[in-house]
Order: structure tokens, then sequence, then C-alpha cells
């Protein structure tokens, strides 16, 4: 069984879920216990049908577990009434799902304002922290679009936008990048990445990439309905961790950038020089300050809106 | 710059703070814009609902009013007939007129002798009902005149006739009587009655002139001065018309001149029996409108009822972003109210245009005839849009009542696998 500390976000308990059909029961998830740290970046992953999609919705409150617990900062989710749970996620949770949905009546603009509309922001404070995280996922200039109209991997990006504009503390994301190219693949795990180190969002994530594990600080592995935690380090100290990390972000901005564009080292270690001293209990964060950087990092890594990205 | 709040507390997460409502206009604004062809089409099912239910109704108004203002704007409406039931006992003499006119809110007395008599012209004679009234009651009688310069017996040898009078003796143009004499005839034994003296042996007979000729209904009439009639003798009017200063007054009067034993009729019975047909005639109209108006409803609940079912996986999506049950609820209520606003606003103008139409092409065709005077057969009083857009605003919260409830309800996860 899973135990809960001042460090544990989410803690599930005992969690099982069965769907009850009219010829079988499936057992998506059986006895599942694991923990999400606070300000972890914890990746989720194992084989297609294993039950990734439905404990992502257990744990955000959407799909009531057959039996068990969620709790998270002490707080039963499911002892909580829906109205309750729907206000948790309007404050605290972004999420990305593996299907893309919409208001079809709304622009990809208004769509990403949603969620902020949710919370009481009047249009126009809405549509100036909506453009900053388009701008962020390189859709602006899709803003007045109809969000259907969008390729898939346009829409997963927009999905991501959608999912960060609130500045929430949990980012839940179900396979963020299966519709991406590597490149813009690469540039939502960036901003992930980002969002974890520079601004100690939590981000739960789902891929099959196992490629990206390496960006993980806790790793779940789901296999068949039951969960094994991993958690955490592959046996590495945090500098080794660090360096690691580093590392993959060289080579990812490596595979992006012309030759001639490359950032320099320096750019680099300056970018990531917030990253690796996370403040678990420092809860004070600005989202001003925040975005910003963010946004700064984001064209940094000239994956947003640099004029190459035609090319 | 613009932050988004971040949640220090644990008790905010779960609080409440609802979306904006000029938001929430503009998503069902752009909704019903987005099912453009749906919203059209509902909404003209309500405009012709509405538009049903005001075009009838205000119809129906019209007419009542163009009927009441007819009495109303006449003098007639404050004016209190009086006469006797039993004419040898109750009298209905200059005592009792004096009486009148001492009662409160009584403004003056007019009165009038009636007997059966006959006229003669050159060769022709006939029987007819002789008058004598004073100024007052020829004022307030509301005749037409059809000849001479105003309707008035300056003197006691002069007369009114009217058309009917005419028509009997056989003058077809009217102008010819005028000014020329005739003989006025009241037989002795109604001239005994009238002024209580058996000895009267003479029949009344009076040679006098034409200044007028007006239109009185069916029965040959001639008017004449009522001082003529009194200095001849006679003492008990048949009729009195007791004028008080405003239709309110009527009531009272009546019932202090009751008291003395006569009879008293006012255009206000009428009135009040024109109104209350009128009432019952708006109720149909209202009810015929009203047929069209169930349809409209049923046509918002199948759309807003469709529109759930369509969006059931927004809704999903919505509530899992974190709307809330109100949220949703509030959507569909603004929707159901925008499309029944719409709907009453342009029913109303809808109707009014027709109306308007209508009237004009009306007053067209009176025109032609040679009527002159404006009128309008339509009114659309400010009581009828207020309790038209009442009621449509009320009809459109109680269609969305299901919808709305049951959108709110939805499992989130479910809608969002709804296909
Ligand atoms: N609503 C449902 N009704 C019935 N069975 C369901 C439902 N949702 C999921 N399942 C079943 O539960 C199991 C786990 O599904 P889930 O979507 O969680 O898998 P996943 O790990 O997300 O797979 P993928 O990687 O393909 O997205 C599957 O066998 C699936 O068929
Ligand atoms: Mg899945």
């Amino acid at each position: 069984m899973a135990e809960r500390s001042p460090e544990t976000l989410i803690s599930v308990e005992q969690v099982e879920k069965k769907f009850f059909l009219d010829t079988e029961t499936v057992d998506a998830l059986k006895n599942v216990n694991f923990t999400i740290p606070k300000q972890s970046f914890s990746i989720i992953y194992g084989p297609s049908g294993s039950g990734k999609s439905t404990l992502l919705n257990t744990i955000v409150g959407l799909e009531p577990p057959t039996s068990g617990h969620v709790v998270i900062e002490g707080q039963d989710l499911y002892a909580l009434n829906a109205d309750q749970r729907a206000n948790f996620r309007a404050r605290t949770l972004g999420m990305v799902y593996q299907t893309n949905y919409w208001v079809n009546s709304l622009t990809v603009l208004e769509n990403v304002c949603m969620p902020l509309f949710l919370s009481g922001y009047s249009k126009k404070q809405a549509a100036l922290i909506a453009m900053e995280s388009l701008e962020m996922v390189g859709m602006t200039k899709f803003a007045k679009k109809r969000p259907t109209l969008l390729s898939g991997g346009q829409q997963q990006r927009v999905s991501m936008a959608r999912a960060i504009v609130a500045n929430p503390d949990l980012i839940v994301a179900d396979e963020p990048t299966g519709n991406l190219d590597t490149k813009n693949g690469d540039m939502i795990m960036n901003l992930l990445s980002d969002l974890n180190h520079k601004l100690h969002k939590t981000i739960i994530l789902v891929t099959h990439n196992l490629e990206y594990l390496s960006l993980s600080t806790h790793r779940v592995q789901i296999k068949d309905g039951t969960a094994a935690e991993d958690d955490g380090s592959y046996g590495l100290t945090s500098e080794q961790k660090k360096e690691k990390i580093k590392r993959l972000q060289e080579t990812l901005l490596k595979q992006k950038n012309s030759p001639g564009k490359a950032p320099t080292i320096a750019e680099i270690t300056s970018l990531l020089s917030g990253a690796g001293s996370p403040a678990p209990n420092n809860q004070d964060k600005t989202t001003q300050a925040g975005i910003q950087v963010n946004k700064s990092q984001a064209s940094v890594d000239g994956v947003s809106q640099k004029p190459k990205d035609v090319a | 710059m613009n932050t988004a709040p971040i949640n220090t507390s644990a008790k905010k997460k779960y609080s409440a703070k609802y979306i904006r409502m000029r938001i929430l206009l503009s998503m069902a604004y752009k909704n019903l814009l987005f099912k453009r062809l749906r919203t059209f089409l509902t909404v003209l099912g309500v405009v012709i609902g509405i538009g049903a239910i005001v075009f009838l109704v205000s119809l129906g108004l019209g007419l009542q009013k163009v009927v009441t203002d007819e009495i109303v704007g006449s003098n007639s409406v404050k004016a209190i007939d009086v006469s006797s039931p039993k004419p040898k006992t109750i009298k209905l003499n200059q005592d009792a007129i004096n009486k009148f006119e001492k009662y409160p809110k009584v403004d003056s007395v007019a009165q009038t002798f009636s007997f059966a008599g006959k006229a003669v012209f050159q060769s022709s004679n006939t029987d007819t009902v002789i008058n004598g009234s004073d100024q007052n009651y020829l004022d307030l009688s509301s005749f037409k005149l059809v000849e001479g310069d105003k309707i008035a017996i300056p003197s006691d040898d002069q007369v009114i006739v009217n058309t009917s009078l005419l028509k009997t003796i056989g003058i077809s143009d009217n102008a010819k009587i005028m000014n020329q004499k005739i003989k006025l005839v009241i037989p002795k034994e109604k001239r005994q009655e009238a002024s209580g003296n058996a000895e009267v042996d003479e029949d009344f007979e009076r040679e006098v002139t034409v200044v007028g000729v007006i239109d009185s209904g069916s029965g040959a009439e001639v008017f004449t001065t009522d001082t003529l009639l009194l200095t001849s003798g006679f003492q008990d009017y048949n009729q009195v018309k007791v004028v008080v200063a405003s239709k309110e007054d009527v009531a009272a009067v009546r019932k202090q001149i009751e008291s003395q034993g006569f009879l008293t009729a006012s255009p206000v019975d009428t009135l009040d029996q024109i109104n209350q047909v009128f009432t019952i005639l708006n109720f149909l109209l209202a009810g015929f409108g009203g047929i069209g108006m169930v349809i409209a409803v049923l046509g918002m609940f199948n759309t807003l009822t469709i529109s759930l079912l369509e969006r059931t996986k927004e809704i999903g999506l919505l509530i899992s972003l974190g709307a809330r049950r109100k949220d949703v609820k509030r959507l569909f209520i603004i929707e159901a109210l925008a499309l029944s606003f719409m709907g009453a606003v342009f029913g109303i103008l809808t109707a009014w245009g027709l109306g308007k139409a209508i009237n004009l092409a009306l007053f067209n065709l009176a025109e032609s005839r040679g009527v002159n005077d404006t009128f309008s057969v339509f009114f659309i009083p400010m009581w009828l849009i207020v309790g038209i857009l009442a009621f449509t605003a009320i009809t459109g919260l109680i269609v969305v009542a299901y919808p709305a409830r049951r959108a709110s309800r939805i499992s989130p996860i479910d809608a969002l696998r709804h296909e």
C-alpha cells in the first residue's frame, strides 16, 4: 500500500475499476496503489488497453472507481460531490485528453479561454492569457479558426495550450504527443518539462514514447490493470539526473534547430539554470513571472514562432 | 500583465466561481449562430405563435377601443337618462329637476318632452314624435346634422326635423324643407294628461319654420323648444338627462335619483356590456393564437432537446474542464430565453406591421367611400407587450427546465464517449 507523506500530492489507494458490459465485466484497474509526489514529473506507461486512460480519468475525478480512494492533498476526491470535483478541476487541474474535444461553435482562442471562463475571468482578460498560452505551443496563427478544422497534431497543441492556460498546479496529459511529429512532440515535452522545473508544476503524463521516460522523476508502469511504481531515479543521484535531463534537452534542441541556429551551450545552461533546484514547499509562485519565463523559453527554443518553422 | 490565480487555500479549490453572465450570453449566441438554420426555424415558430396571438388580441382590443371611444368620447357617457315609471304619481316636473340639480357632482340637467303628434306639410300629413327639448338636451343627444348651421333652435317658432320624417312626407332632397313652414299638432287627450287640466278641449296646433335637418333614428321626429310646450301648459317632462362631472360619478348619482322612485339608464351600462363582450372575444382570439403558440413551444422543446443530444460531448467537455451543474443549466436556460425573446420581439413586430398594413388598407377603402375620420382597428397597448414578453420568458423557462436538468446531470466521462 502506498504511503502518504507531506511530499505526496496524489495517493491512489486500492483503486479498482470494473466496467460492467452486457456480456462481460472488464477489470480495467485491479487494486492499484501508488503515489504522485508533489512537483514530480510522473510518467505512466504501459501497453495499449492496460488501463492508463481509465486511471487518469479516475485521478482527475471523472471516473469514480468501483472501490478504493483517490486522495489529493488529504482530500478524498470521491467524497466530494460532482460540483466540488468540477471546482477542483477548474482551479487545480489542466488536462490533455487522448482524444481532442472542443466546443464546436467557438474558435480556437475561445476554446483555450474556456478554463479561465470557468474561473470567472472576463473575455478580455481570458483572451490575453490564452493568447500567451497559444504562443507557447506555436498556435497563435490559428486563434480565430475553428478547432475541428485543424489537423490532429495542431489540435493536440491547442489542447495543451488549454490545459496550461489557467496556470494549474497539476497537469495531466494523456499521450499529448500521439499525433505529433518529433519536432512538435519534443516541443510539447520541453514545455511540460519547463513547467515542471521552472514553475514547479506536478506533471502526470501517459506516453508510449519511452524516449521521454528519461524526463521523468517518477514512473508508474501499468500492465493489465495493475500498477508498479518505480519511484524515481534509476539509481541516479540528483546531480546525475540533472545531467541526463540537460543532455536530453540538448539533443532535442539539436534535432529541431537548423545547424546555423543552434543555441550555444551557454544559452542552454542559462536556460536550465533554474531547473536543478526544485523548491518543494514554495507555493508562492507568481504566474506572471512564470508565464513570461516560459514564453521566452519557448522562443529561445525556436519552436514557436521562429521563421524557420516554415522552412 | 495578467495572472492566473494560484490556489493557496485548499478550501477555495472546492468552492464555486461561476462563468460570467456575459460569457454565457456570448456562448449561447455563438451556438445559436452556429446552428443558424435550426435557430431560424425555431424562432420562426415562436414568431408565428406570438405574432398570431398579438395580431388577434390587438384586433380585438382595437375594435373594442373604436367602439368604446365612440361612447366615451361623446358627452353622453356622462349623462344619466331619467324617466318615470308612473308618470301620474311620480312626476318628472320642474320640482324634480330642481332637486336633481342640487345633488353633488351634478353638472347640469337637460330635459325634453315628447308626445305622439302629427306634422302637416302642404298636403301631406304624418304621425311623428314631437319633442320639446332644451339646448342642453340637444347637445347631449349626439345627433348628426344633415342640413342647417347647427343643432340649435333659436326661437319658439322654429323646429328641427329628422330625415325619417322627410321620407314619410315624401321629400327626398333634404334641403327643400329648409325654411318651409310645417304645422305641428298634439291631440287634446295628450294635452290634458300632460297639463293635469281636464278642461282643455282643443288640440295643440302651431305653425313653425324648419331650420335644420338631422339624422336621428328610424322614426319620424320633430324637435321644438321645451319653452314652447311649457308655455302651452305642458308640465311633466317625459325624459330628463342628468349630466355628472365625470364618468365615475354616474353610479352614485344614479342611486340617488333611483331612490326617488325614478328609472335611470346610462351609456355606461352599454359600455360595461360592450367591454364584457370584448373581454370574452379577446380571450377567444388569444386562444386561437394560443394554438399557434403551443406548436411553437413544441418546436422550441424539440430544438432544445436535440441541442442537448447533439452537444452531449461538449457538455461533457465543459464539465471535465470544471463547469458546474449551474453553469451548464444556465447555458441552456440562456439559449432558451434567447430563442423565446427573439421570437417574442419579432412576433410583436410582425403583428404590429401586419396590423398597420391592414389598417392602412381599411383606411384607404373608407376614404374612397367618403369617410374621413382616422381610426385604428389594431391596438397594441404597453401591457400587452410586457405581458407577451413575460409570457414567452415563462414559457421558455418551462420548456427548458427538462433539457437543462438533464444536461446538468450528464456524467462527463460518459458524455465524452458519446457518439
Ligand atoms: N467505458 C468503458 N466501457 C467498457 N470498457 C472500457 C471502458 N473504458 C475502458 N474500457 C476497457 O478498459 C480497459 C482499459 O482501457 P484504457 O482506455 O484505460 O486503456 P489505455 O491504457 O488508455 O489504452 P491506450 O494506450 O490504447 O489508450 C480496456 O480493456 C478497455 O476496453
Ligand atoms: Mg488511453
